[in-house]
């Protein structure tokens, strides 16, 4: 997997490559975290997320509880139709807003 | 972070009464929500990862729970990714066993404790009351709270709701109201656990199968011994020309020491077409047109 960082305007952008699993989702887990002493607006693009198991999805759910705590903002952008299969199965997409591309989620904050 | 119980634990605990026997209502529940909560423990402590539809074996170190690592040890084995309603149904088999090293590990860890109790003239009975009530009170009211709050729990608890919603366990944690005024509440966190959800799709097969075989042996005519007895019984005050069990002979009177004797015979032989001779004390099988010489066998 691969994470690239980047930011615009005040929103942090986490944008994922390969697969999220048990193998790798604490490095996931460790720049969330890390970026959540500063930030308080994400957005996590997936366009070139493959696959994600359920380690990389409780990820997904500790960043949203410790952003909600924050009073942030957490978004998706660009799900693919498999990654996108296990967050409507786990209701995680009723939790998120999700957007088609990287533009609109950016428009869509406040 | 280390948890005084296991989900496991936390699940048998809630599905005990107050003299820490098992609830009948969740008994035939029971074997597939523990292994679910097996599988959840051991994705928790990431020794498995799960996707949509499989286990996927992991770091396989034990955790130092004896239940869990029996467990692991078999998934480690497999070495690849297996459907998750599979191991759902090997790990429930195993469930009556590894139920003796929760209730070792409960007893250990001071939530239970040991009593011997004489329940019938014929039988001991082992009870495991609870010691005091902390441990299944903290777990209910933390799960109670995660649902009522609105916020987003931890995962730990999302499993167990998962768990106990799957499992059609909620009466145990909730009341009718409350399962009434939080379902969506409940229904959408109960979501957000995969094996959850598998533990669901088991429970409905099981059922499908407990109802399936219960048809095929009406259909069929199969009864099990004490059905057999009760129907020699009826058959016998028929034959005797006898109303009330008390004027029964006592291989046929219920709570006598030889009424135990037939029904083991029953289930020894298969068969209820069976006579006691009560001076050779010993039971026959019933040969039709063949009344016994002249004694009475009844």
């Amino acid at each position: 997997m691969k994470i690239q960082e980047t930011k615009s305007n005040d929103v942090y952008i986490i944008s994922l490559s390969g697969k999220i699993d048990t193998t790798n989702y604490r490095s996931f887990e460790e720049k969330i975290k890390k970026a959540l002493e500063k930030e308080s607006r994400f957005l996590i693009d997936c366009t070139n997320l493959e696959y994600i198991s359920s380690a990389g999805i409780r990820v997904f759910l500790m960043a949203l509880k410790a952003i909600n705590n924050k009073n942030g903002e957490l978004k998706l952008c660009g799900l693919r139709e498999e990654t996108k299969e296990i967050f409507d199965l786990s209701g995680f997409s009723d939790f998120f807003d999700t957007y088609f591309s990287q533009d609109e989620a950016l428009k869509s904050f406040s | 972070m280390t948890h005084f119980l296991t989900i496991p634990e936390e699940i048998y605990l809630l599905g005990l009464n107050e003299e820490g026997e098992p609830l009948q209502s969740f008994s035939y529940r029971r074997n597939i929500v523990i292994a679910g909560a097996v599988l959840m423990d051991l994705a928790l402590q990431n020794r498995i990862d799960t996707d949509i539809k499989n286990i996927i074996p992991d770091n396989t170190q034990p955790t130092g729970d004896y239940v869990l690592d029996e467990v692991l040890n078999d998934i480690k084995n497999s070495g690849k990714p297996r459907q998750i309603t599979s191991w759902l149904a090997e790990i429930s088999h195993r469930v009556p066993v590894l139920k003796d090293a929760i209730l070792t590990n409960l007893i250990r860890k001071g939530v239970l404790k040991v009593e011997n109790q004489q329940v019938l003239w014929f039988f001991h009975k082992r009870k495991y009351p609870v010691v005091e009530d902390n441990e299944i009170t903290e777990v209910m009211e933390r799960i109670r709270k995660s649902v009522f709050s609105g916020d987003i729990p931890d995962f730990r608890d999302i499993v167990i709701i998962s768990l106990i919603f799957n499992g059609d366990m909620l009466e145990l944690v909730f009341d009718k109201n409350e399962i009434g005024k939080y379902s969506n509440r409940i229904e959408q966190l109960a979501k957000m656990d995969l094996v959850g959800q598998a533990v669901s799709k088991s429970m409905k097969e099981l059922t499908l199968s407990v109802s399936l075989a219960m048809k095929t042996k009406e259909l069929l005519g199969i009864k099990n011994t004490r059905e057999k007895m009760d129907e020699l019984v009826e058959t016998m005050k028929e034959k005797l020309n006898v109303e009330k069990d008390e004027d029964l002979p006592d291989w046929l009177q219920k709570g006598t020491e030889q009424y135990k004797k037939t029904l083991q015979f029953i289930e020894e032989t298969g068969t209820n077409e069976i006579i006691y001779d009560p001076y050779a004390k010993k039971y026959k099988r019933r040969q039709y047109g063949y009344p016994g010489a002249g004694r009475n066998f009844y």
